[in-house]
């Protein structure tokens, strides 16, 4: 990792950014303080970079789509650096609140780029590399659209805005997957972070925006509540060594959904298109207080909610049902025009969000590969929770476990109210401030936290019955913001009880922070031990592979043949660096959102035997072998396969660890 | 008794300031036993033995970093409160052809069985070499002792579980725990070498804290001068630094 390439990454990632400064400073001409300025312009800009780049990619060629957009939004972000500098927007917060505003975010920051780097180096965790940033990778060497790295004759069933954005930075940069990948995520999370700040303090205040943004980048389980339960003493007598090997657990709850901290390292093209979404919550609020320009507001609100669906569909729905409830509250208070409007945006982001290539299109659009999704209308789980979910079950938690076989609970069951006391609080005490002090500034972030909590228990995603609980992650979240909300209403109310209501919203907060606090002192430990004992020679491998022809496909031997292998560390991960890193495709068939039934039987069959139908359907032409991990069986079929002049030695890392064969098949002998 | 606002200003500036020098030093120079590899996960563990003076249990292992102190799992029979004092002798290889370093403990029956058992290393131990350690059980012990052991541990390749002095079960090995006694200057010194990354992590987790503790601190004494609101500003992050440091690992 050079920190040239690093620098460069970070610039180009910056790039929509200040271009969404110049749009922000366009369409609210009034704004002219520099902090709502410079937090709004992270979400409209990476909103407006996103669409604007996956439109053209429907009819142009990459090369000259990403270019074309990259000049664009360099022309308004210099534009942007000029109108700053001509009109001179003030900085009104005080170097005090200024300093704590900018630690925690540098907290927040170093939080997110430990969690990422340790899912990518350290094996922390494995889908962000395996699939998405494999995704990526092969959209910077490849062509539009992009294949499926584990099904390469195939289009995948999935969205890829959020990749493309990461492919673009490639391709424009010339800069490493790693690199291109940490700077778009650690833009779009500081991009949340100043999109929540900027939103609600143009609702209420500064400090209302300081809360909500801390209580929606903290907010976790409370399973910081069970840490007298840790097995300390017991069987090391080393908190440090206990506490570091579990910090993911105090992160993460039973539900299996995870803090905001550790999303950057499982599923960056979430945390990029909850950017863009509070880009479009700025520009929404914008338009309600009156802005004169109405139509463009409206335009731009609808491509950032747009963006947001494309690069993790998920939101969509969450999206829909606030400004569905916004509109009903203008309808309330009989502002027809600002009702309208508001239905308008939530239309136009639907068929916006349709535009980019992805799996909202392909099922929005009935073809083969949107077959492939399954939903199922459940109300019969009303009122439930997934209690298994993403890569770590929390059955992994030594605090909090639901037995195995229950992969639902109530949400008023005891572990659920052990879990997230403080949601409950944040939600009853935020009812209590709409109903009692007409704070109806509140309904939105309410209904849509309410609406991700509700979800999992009305409908089911058939294929990955686990993606359901996604919504669970951003409905954490989001009740993390209420809590902020909540808690800032608590803290600036005054009379009788004011120390009684600011103590209330002081334990609020360390209910919603308590597990990102008690964690962050052991987030450096992540990066310590490595699950790749080869790492340097996967990515000689890796440089090998990625020097050739774009198009590879490779056998990798030993490794994985099914998705649950593909997600693990074994076989030292050479896996995820081949596909990844090296951008070869390994035609295992991941699953059902390709043609994982034919690929999947192909590939064991190579797999086991090296045969040669097999190998030729799948158009193998690349073995990758780590020697010193195969078995005695797979060790003399290589050797018959060389004798037999099927493989020809390519390639040799500098400690032998790894080998790179070239496949011959009949047809190229 | 009164005191004058500038004498308390004074006293509150000299105070931090100690505060804050003192909680760093502290922090950076204070020896503490950093752990340098992973104990066995509980449901991994068995128990070997009864071992003895005669079924020496002794295991041969590499080490990742130089080693002062090395942890391992001892189950005293006997009566609750009943104790035997236990040597451990680290050796150049299974020959015992020359004593690297000495430890003694004497670990305690208790209801939990397996305890945890610090054997401080009389010399620390060089890194990524092999050694050979033996426990020694005295003649004169009445009660039969386990020790804990782990099975096929991918961590302890290439090392090797002896009884009696001879090589036993091949997939067994000891579960220990090594611990290297370094003050936090030289620990992180010594991650900067091998870890720089997450000595950048360190370092940037730092300075972000710091700037949330001059934020809080110019907050907090707005009415103070700039050498009290830098001293609160440099002490809460040490104290909370030194808390933490003491906490996890001493």
């Amino acid at each position: 990792m050079s920190p040239i390439d690093l620098t460069l990454a970070f610039v180009l990632a910056a790039v929509p950014w200040l271009a969404g400064v110049r749009l922000v400073m366009w369409l609210a001409p009034g704004e002219s303080r520099l902090p709502i300025l410079l937090g709004a312009g992270g979400g409209v800009g990476i909103g407006a970079f996103l669409l604007a780049l996956m439109t053209p990619l429907r009819f142009l060629p990459v090369e000259i789509a990403a270019r074309g957009v990259f000049i664009l939004f360099v022309v308004l972000a210099i534009w942007a650096a000029v109108e700053l500098h001509r009109r001179r927007p003030g900085w009104d917060i005080s170097s005090g609140w200024s300093m704590l505003v900018f630690g925690l975010l540098g907290v927040v920051v170093v939080g997110a780029a430990i969690n990422f780097a340790s899912g990518v180096w350290n094996g922390a965790t494995h889908e962000n590399l395996a699939v998405r940033m494999a995704m990526t990778a092969h959209m910077a060497a490849g062509d539009w659209p992009p294949a499926d790295p584990y099904a390469p004759g195939v289009e995948r069933l999935y969205r890829y805005t959020a990749q493309g954005w990461g492919a673009s930075v490639m391709r424009i940069g010339g800069v490493g997957l790693f690199e291109a990948v940490l700077a778009i995520t650690i833009t779009s999370v500081v991009a949340i972070f100043g999109g929540i700040f900027a939103t609600v303090a143009s609702l209420r205040s500064y400090l209302f925006g300081l809360f909500a943004a801390a209580g929606f980048v903290t907010a976790a389980h409370a399973s910081f509540l069970g840490l007298w339960k840790a097995p300390i003493g017991e069987y090391s007598v080393s908190r440090g060594e206990i506490l570091a090997g579990l910090d993911r657990e105090l992160v993460q709850g039973f539900t299996g959904s995870h803090g905001f901290a550790l999303l950057p390292g499982n599923d960056f093209t979430n945390v990029v298109a909850i950017a863009a979404g509070f880009g479009g919550a700025f520009l929404t609020v914008q338009l309600l207080r009156g802005s004169s320009a109405r139509i463009l507001l409206a335009a731009l609100a609808a491509v950032c909610f747009g963006a947001m669906a494309a690069a993790a569909e998920q939101t969509l729905p969450i999206a829909l049902a606030t400004l569905a409830l916004l509109a009903l509250g203008c309808a309330v208070r009989r502002d027809w025009r600002a009702a309208l409007t508001v239905t308008l945006i939530a239309a136009a982001g639907v068929a916006l969000a349709l535009v980019p290539q992805g799996s909202l299109s392909a099922i929005a659009f009935g073809s083969e590969v949107g077959s492939r999704a399954s939903f199922g209308f459940t109300p019969e789980n009303f009122l439930t929770l997934p209690t298994d979910a993403m890569l770590y079950s929390a059955r992994t938690s030594p605090f909090f476990t639901v037995p195995a076989e229950q992969v639902r609970v109530s949400f008023f069951s005891p572990i659920v109210l052990k879990e997230f006391p403080w949601v409950f609080l944040a939600f009853g005490l935020g009812a209590y401030f709409i109903f009692r002090a007409r704070r109806f500034y509140l309904v939105p972030f309410l209904g849509m936290a309410l609406t991700a909590f509700l979800i999992p228990g009305l409908f089911t995603d058939r294929v990955y019955p686990i993606n359901i609980a996604r919504f669970t992650s951003v409905g954490v979240y989001l009740a993390g913001l209420v809590a902020g909300l909540v808690a800032a209403e608590l803290w600036t109310r005054s009379g009788r009880y004011r120390t009684a209501y600011r103590a209330v919203g002081v334990t609020l907060m360390i209910l919603v922070m308590g597990s990102w606090i008690a964690s962050a002192p052991l987030w450096p430990a992540r990066l310590y031990d490595t699950a790749n004992a080869s790492l340097s020679e996967d990515l000689e491998v890796a440089a090998f592979l990625r020097d050739g022809a774009y198009g590879r496909r490779a056998l990798v031997l030993p490794g994985p043949t099914t998705l649950a292998d593909v997600i693990t560390d074994d076989w030292e991960g050479q896996h995820k660096f081949v596909v990844a890193f090296g951008a070869t495709s390994i035609p295992l068939g991941l699953d059902a959102y390709s043609e994982g039934g034919w690929y999947g039987a192909h590939y064991r069959r190579a797999y086991d035997t090296l045969d040669p139908e097999a190998m030729e359907a799948l158009g193998i032409d690349t073995v990758v072998v780590a020697p010193q991990l195969l078995s005695a069986d797979q060790a003399e079929m290589l050797t018959r396969a060389e004798l037999d002049d099927r493989l020809v030695l390519d390639f040799v890392s500098s400690d032998g660890a790894r080998y790179v064969y070239a496949y011959l098949s009949d047809d190229n002998d | 008794m009164n005191i004058s606002p500038a004498k308390f200003h004074t006293l509150a500036l000299a105070g931090v300031w100690i505060l804050g020098v003192l909680s760093w030093a502290t922090a950076f120079l204070l020896p503490l036993d950093w752990p340098v590899s992973s104990m066995t996960d509980r449901s991994a563990l068995i128990p070997i033995g009864p071992v003895s003076e005669f079924v020496v249990p002794g295991q041969l292992f590499g080490t990742p970093e130089a080693v002062s102190a090395i942890d391992v799992l001892i189950r005293v029979g006997g009566p609750f409160g009943a104790s035997t004092p236990v040597g451990m002798a680290v050796y150049e290889d299974v020959e015992r052809t020359s004593l690297v370093a000495r430890s003694g403990a004497e670990p305690v029956s208790v209801p939990a069985g397996l305890a945890v058992i610090r054997f401080d290393l009389d010399v620390a131990i060089d890194g990524n070499r092999r050694f050979y350690l033996e426990l020694e059980i005295p003649p004169d012990n009445p009660w039969p002792i386990f020790v804990g052991g782990t099975r096929d541990d991918p961590r302890r390749a290439g090392d090797y579980l002896y009884l009696e002095r001879r090589p036993g079960w091949s997939d067994q090995d000891l579960a220990y725990q090594f611990f290297r006694r370094q003050t936090g200057i030289q620990r992180f010194i010594h991650i900067a070498s091998v870890r720089p990354e997450m000595a950048w992590t360190i370092v940037l987790s730092l300075v972000a804290v710091l700037g949330m503790s001059a934020g809080l601190s110019l907050l907090a004494l707005r009415n103070y001068g700039w050498m009290t609101i830098s001293g609160a500003a440099v002490a809460l992050p040490g104290l909370a630094l030194l808390a933490l440091l003491v906490w996890l690992l001493l």
